[in-house]
Protein backbone atom coordinates (compact mmCIF):
# COMPACT_ATOMS: atom_id res chain seq x y z
CA UNK A 1 0.00 0.00 0.00
CA UNK A 2 1.85 3.14 -1.20
CA UNK A 3 0.19 6.28 1.23
CA UNK A 4 0.58 9.04 -1.45
CA UNK A 5 -1.12 6.57 -4.87
CA UNK A 6 -3.97 5.99 -2.21
CA UNK A 7 -4.74 9.30 -0.96
CA UNK A 8 -4.77 10.50 -4.58
CA UNK A 9 -7.22 7.76 -6.10
CA UNK A 10 -9.29 7.72 -2.79
CA UNK A 11 -9.78 11.26 -3.99
CA UNK A 12 -10.76 10.84 -7.23
CA UNK A 13 -13.47 8.01 -5.96
CA UNK A 14 -15.30 10.05 -4.31
CA UNK A 15 -15.07 12.96 -6.59
CA UNK A 16 -16.55 10.23 -8.96
CA UNK A 17 -19.70 8.78 -6.98
CA UNK A 18 -20.88 12.40 -6.16
CA UNK A 19 -20.56 13.56 -10.12
CA UNK A 20 -22.50 9.87 -10.74
CA UNK A 21 -25.21 10.63 -8.82
CA UNK A 22 -25.74 14.38 -9.30
CA UNK A 23 -25.18 14.03 -13.09
CA UNK A 24 -28.96 14.65 -14.66
CA UNK A 25 -28.07 12.70 -17.80
CA UNK A 26 -28.11 8.71 -17.37
CA UNK A 27 -26.00 8.36 -20.10
CA UNK A 28 -23.45 10.94 -18.09
CA UNK A 29 -24.20 8.42 -15.30
CA UNK A 30 -22.88 5.39 -16.63
CA UNK A 31 -20.23 7.22 -18.44
CA UNK A 32 -18.94 8.54 -15.26
CA UNK A 33 -19.46 4.93 -13.29
CA UNK A 34 -17.23 3.60 -15.55
CA UNK A 35 -14.83 5.53 -14.75
CA UNK A 36 -15.18 5.41 -11.09
CA UNK A 37 -14.83 1.42 -12.03
CA UNK A 38 -11.48 1.97 -13.38
CA UNK A 39 -9.90 3.88 -10.13
CA UNK A 40 -11.72 1.45 -8.21
CA UNK A 41 -9.60 -0.75 -10.15
CA UNK A 42 -6.77 1.07 -10.02
CA UNK A 43 -7.14 0.88 -6.25
CA UNK A 44 -7.47 -2.63 -5.56
CA UNK A 45 -4.35 -3.36 -7.70
CA UNK A 46 -2.05 -0.86 -5.65
CA UNK A 47 -3.41 -2.84 -2.45
CA UNK A 48 -2.06 -5.94 -4.15
CA UNK A 49 -5.51 -7.34 -4.51
CA UNK A 50 -4.69 -8.09 -8.43
CA UNK A 51 -7.66 -10.61 -8.69
CA UNK A 52 -10.47 -8.19 -7.17
CA UNK A 53 -8.52 -5.63 -9.60
CA UNK A 54 -9.27 -8.15 -12.63
CA UNK A 55 -13.03 -8.85 -11.40
CA UNK A 56 -13.61 -5.27 -10.74
CA UNK A 57 -12.43 -4.31 -14.37
CA UNK A 58 -13.97 -7.10 -16.34
CA UNK A 59 -17.62 -7.13 -14.60
CA UNK A 60 -17.51 -2.98 -12.83
CA UNK A 61 -16.01 -1.39 -15.98
CA UNK A 62 -17.19 -3.41 -18.82
CA UNK A 63 -19.77 -5.97 -18.50
CA UNK A 64 -22.53 -3.17 -16.39
CA UNK A 65 -21.67 -0.23 -18.43
CA UNK A 66 -22.44 -2.49 -21.60
CA UNK A 67 -25.46 -3.86 -19.31
CA UNK A 68 -26.09 -0.03 -18.55
CA UNK A 69 -26.35 1.17 -21.97
CA UNK A 70 -28.34 -1.90 -23.64
CA UNK A 71 -31.15 -0.70 -21.26
CA UNK A 72 -30.27 2.88 -21.98
CA UNK A 73 -31.04 1.90 -25.76
CA UNK A 74 -34.69 0.58 -24.98
CA UNK A 75 -35.49 3.38 -22.40
CA UNK A 76 -34.63 7.43 -22.06
CA UNK A 77 -31.57 9.13 -21.01
CA UNK A 78 -33.23 11.65 -19.25
CA UNK A 79 -33.80 11.12 -15.05
CA UNK A 80 -37.50 11.46 -14.24
CA UNK A 81 -36.57 14.68 -12.52
CA UNK A 82 -34.91 16.27 -15.62
CA UNK A 83 -38.19 15.30 -17.26
CA UNK A 84 -40.77 16.57 -15.08
CA UNK A 85 -38.43 19.30 -13.87
CA UNK A 86 -38.33 20.88 -10.22
CA UNK A 87 -41.39 23.24 -10.31
CA UNK A 88 -43.59 19.77 -10.36
CA UNK A 89 -45.89 19.08 -7.76
CA UNK A 90 -45.01 15.21 -8.36
CA UNK A 91 -41.34 16.38 -7.52
CA UNK A 92 -41.81 16.80 -3.64
CA UNK A 93 -43.36 13.09 -3.07
CA UNK A 94 -40.72 11.95 -5.09
CA UNK A 95 -38.32 13.33 -2.63
CA UNK A 96 -40.12 12.06 0.01
CA UNK A 97 -40.16 8.34 -1.29
CA UNK A 98 -36.00 8.80 -1.86
CA UNK A 99 -35.38 9.60 1.85
CA UNK A 100 -36.35 6.03 2.55
CA UNK A 101 -33.37 4.64 0.29
CA UNK A 102 -31.21 7.40 1.71
CA UNK A 103 -31.84 6.83 5.43
CA UNK A 104 -31.09 3.21 4.55
CA UNK A 105 -28.04 4.06 2.62
CA UNK A 106 -26.63 6.22 5.66
CA UNK A 107 -27.15 3.21 8.22
CA UNK A 108 -25.96 0.58 6.03
CA UNK A 109 -22.52 3.03 6.05
CA UNK A 110 -22.69 3.30 9.80
CA UNK A 111 -23.13 -0.29 10.62
CA UNK A 112 -20.06 -1.47 7.90
CA UNK A 113 -17.88 1.39 9.89
CA UNK A 114 -18.82 0.19 13.19
CA UNK A 115 -17.31 -3.41 11.92
CA UNK A 116 -14.71 -1.86 10.21
CA UNK A 117 -13.06 -1.54 13.61
CA UNK A 118 -12.74 -5.17 14.18
CA UNK A 119 -10.87 -5.95 11.11
CA UNK A 120 -6.98 -6.96 11.56
CA UNK A 121 -4.71 -4.33 10.40
CA UNK A 122 -4.05 -4.26 6.58
CA UNK A 123 -1.32 -7.29 5.73
CA UNK A 124 -1.20 -8.10 9.77
CA UNK A 125 0.65 -11.42 9.82
CA UNK A 126 -0.64 -12.38 13.23
CA UNK A 127 -4.42 -11.56 12.26
CA UNK A 128 -6.81 -14.72 12.69
CA UNK A 129 -6.87 -15.58 9.10
CA UNK A 130 -3.26 -15.58 8.46
CA UNK A 131 -2.36 -17.36 11.45
CA UNK A 132 -5.14 -20.32 11.92
CA UNK A 133 -6.85 -21.21 8.68
CA UNK A 134 -3.92 -20.78 6.08
CA UNK A 135 -1.45 -22.71 7.94
CA UNK A 136 -4.65 -25.87 8.21
CA UNK A 137 -4.93 -25.23 4.22
CA UNK A 138 -1.15 -25.80 3.43
CA UNK A 139 -0.51 -28.44 5.81
CA UNK A 140 -3.89 -30.30 4.90
CA UNK A 141 -5.25 -29.43 1.38
CA UNK A 142 -3.32 -32.27 -0.75
CA UNK A 143 -4.37 -35.17 1.78
CA UNK A 144 -7.91 -34.13 2.34
CA UNK A 145 -9.14 -32.73 -1.45
CA UNK A 146 -6.73 -34.49 -3.37
CA UNK A 147 -5.86 -31.29 -5.41
CA UNK A 148 -2.03 -30.78 -6.02
CA UNK A 149 -2.86 -26.72 -7.09
CA UNK A 150 -3.71 -25.15 -3.36
CA UNK A 151 -5.21 -22.14 -4.83
CA UNK A 152 -7.59 -24.55 -6.47
CA UNK A 153 -7.74 -26.80 -3.24
CA UNK A 154 -9.24 -23.90 -1.61
CA UNK A 155 -11.37 -22.05 -4.05
CA UNK A 156 -13.00 -25.10 -5.16
CA UNK A 157 -13.16 -27.40 -2.11
CA UNK A 158 -13.08 -25.40 0.74
CA UNK A 159 -14.93 -22.02 -0.71
CA UNK A 160 -17.19 -24.53 -2.71
CA UNK A 161 -20.49 -22.91 -2.26
CA UNK A 162 -18.81 -19.31 -2.17
CA UNK A 163 -17.39 -20.33 -5.65
CA UNK A 164 -20.59 -23.08 -7.06
CA UNK A 165 -21.89 -19.65 -9.66
CA UNK A 166 -18.58 -18.72 -10.36
CA UNK A 167 -17.82 -22.18 -11.63
CA UNK A 168 -21.39 -21.94 -13.19
CA UNK A 169 -20.43 -19.15 -15.30
CA UNK A 170 -16.86 -20.59 -16.27
CA UNK A 171 -18.74 -23.34 -17.53
CA UNK A 172 -21.43 -21.37 -19.55
CA UNK A 173 -18.33 -19.32 -20.98
CA UNK A 174 -16.62 -22.65 -21.53
CA UNK A 175 -19.74 -23.98 -23.44
CA UNK A 176 -20.03 -20.54 -25.55
CA UNK A 177 -16.63 -21.36 -26.39
CA UNK A 178 -16.73 -24.60 -28.12
CA UNK A 179 -19.88 -23.65 -29.96
CA UNK A 180 -18.70 -20.54 -31.65
CA UNK A 181 -15.42 -23.34 -32.32
CA UNK A 182 -17.70 -25.98 -33.83
CA UNK A 183 -19.10 -23.26 -36.13
CA UNK A 184 -16.30 -22.78 -37.63
CA UNK A 185 -15.38 -25.49 -38.49
CA UNK A 186 -18.35 -26.23 -40.32
CA UNK B 1 14.50 3.16 -8.54
CA UNK B 2 11.12 3.20 -6.56
CA UNK B 3 11.13 6.47 -6.01
CA UNK B 4 11.18 7.30 -9.79
CA UNK B 5 8.28 4.74 -10.46
CA UNK B 6 6.55 6.30 -7.51
CA UNK B 7 7.07 9.81 -9.09
CA UNK B 8 5.76 9.28 -12.30
CA UNK B 9 2.77 7.52 -10.77
CA UNK B 10 1.78 10.40 -9.50
CA UNK B 11 2.42 12.74 -11.94
CA UNK B 12 0.35 10.53 -14.42
CA UNK B 13 -2.52 10.82 -11.03
CA UNK B 14 -2.29 14.42 -11.93
CA UNK B 15 -2.86 14.32 -15.30
CA UNK B 16 -5.79 11.78 -14.65
CA UNK B 17 -7.06 14.62 -12.40
CA UNK B 18 -6.92 17.06 -15.07
CA UNK B 19 -8.89 14.49 -17.78
CA UNK B 20 -11.34 13.92 -14.81
CA UNK B 21 -12.35 17.93 -14.94
CA UNK B 22 -13.89 17.00 -18.16
CA UNK B 23 -15.41 14.02 -17.06
CA UNK B 24 -17.10 15.26 -14.28
CA UNK B 25 -18.08 19.02 -15.77
CA UNK B 26 -17.81 18.24 -19.59
CA UNK B 27 -21.13 19.97 -20.88
CA UNK B 28 -21.64 17.52 -23.34
CA UNK B 29 -21.75 13.23 -23.16
CA UNK B 30 -19.04 13.20 -26.13
CA UNK B 31 -16.63 15.27 -23.90
CA UNK B 32 -17.16 12.68 -20.90
CA UNK B 33 -16.55 9.81 -23.29
CA UNK B 34 -13.04 11.13 -24.30
CA UNK B 35 -12.03 11.86 -21.20
CA UNK B 36 -13.16 8.52 -19.71
CA UNK B 37 -10.88 6.91 -22.77
CA UNK B 38 -8.16 9.66 -21.55
CA UNK B 39 -8.26 8.21 -18.12
CA UNK B 40 -8.70 4.53 -18.75
CA UNK B 41 -5.34 5.05 -21.37
CA UNK B 42 -3.65 6.66 -18.00
CA UNK B 43 -4.96 4.13 -15.61
CA UNK B 44 -3.39 1.37 -17.82
CA UNK B 45 0.18 2.66 -17.64
CA UNK B 46 -0.63 3.19 -14.08
CA UNK B 47 -1.12 -0.17 -13.71
CA UNK B 48 2.23 -0.77 -15.13
CA UNK B 49 3.78 1.71 -12.85
CA UNK B 50 2.25 -0.34 -9.89
CA UNK B 51 3.52 -3.52 -11.06
CA UNK B 52 6.78 -2.48 -10.97
CA UNK B 53 6.32 -0.59 -7.28
CA UNK B 54 5.16 -4.44 -6.41
CA UNK B 55 8.32 -5.93 -8.08
CA UNK B 56 6.23 -8.14 -10.18
CA UNK B 57 5.95 -7.31 -13.65
CA UNK B 58 4.34 -10.34 -15.03
CA UNK B 59 1.35 -10.13 -12.92
CA UNK B 60 0.21 -6.68 -13.84
CA UNK B 61 0.87 -6.59 -17.39
CA UNK B 62 -1.95 -8.86 -17.92
CA UNK B 63 -4.75 -7.03 -16.14
CA UNK B 64 -3.01 -4.03 -17.63
CA UNK B 65 -3.62 -5.48 -21.41
CA UNK B 66 -7.41 -6.92 -20.45
CA UNK B 67 -7.82 -2.78 -18.89
CA UNK B 68 -6.93 -1.62 -22.15
CA UNK B 69 -9.32 -3.89 -23.87
CA UNK B 70 -12.31 -3.17 -21.79
CA UNK B 71 -11.34 0.75 -22.62
CA UNK B 72 -11.65 -0.01 -26.26
CA UNK B 73 -14.89 -2.09 -25.76
CA UNK B 74 -16.31 0.71 -23.57
CA UNK B 75 -15.75 3.76 -26.26
CA UNK B 76 -17.18 1.12 -28.82
CA UNK B 77 -20.32 0.42 -26.78
CA UNK B 78 -21.13 4.11 -26.24
CA UNK B 79 -20.38 5.62 -30.03
CA UNK B 80 -22.82 2.64 -30.52
CA UNK B 81 -25.29 3.64 -28.65
CA UNK B 82 -24.84 7.49 -30.41
CA UNK B 83 -24.88 5.79 -33.82
CA UNK B 84 -28.42 4.06 -33.42
CA UNK B 85 -29.74 7.19 -31.55
CA UNK B 86 -28.73 9.51 -34.46
CA UNK B 87 -30.30 7.58 -36.99
CA UNK B 88 -33.34 7.04 -34.61
CA UNK B 89 -34.00 10.80 -34.43
CA UNK B 90 -32.49 12.41 -37.61
CA UNK B 91 -29.20 13.88 -36.17
CA UNK B 92 -28.80 16.01 -32.64
CA UNK B 93 -27.86 12.93 -30.63
CA UNK B 94 -24.79 14.44 -29.23
CA UNK B 95 -26.13 17.73 -27.08
CA UNK B 96 -27.77 15.33 -23.97
CA UNK B 97 -26.04 16.08 -21.09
Amino acid sequence: MIWQLDLFLLTLVVVCALATITVRGLLSATIIFAAYSFLMCLLWAEMGAVDVAFTEAVVGAGVSTIFFIATLFRSTTRSRLLIRGVDDPHHFKDQGWKMLPLMLSVVTGMLLFFGMADFPAWGDPESRPNTHVSSYYIENAVRETQVPNLVTAVLGDYRGYDTMFELVVIYCAGVSVVSILKQENL
Amino acid sequence: MNTVFLIAALGLLVSTAIAMVRVVGGPTVLDRIVGVNVVGAQTTILLILIGYLFDNISMFLDIAIAYAMLNFILAIGVTKFFLRRKSARGGGGGEEH
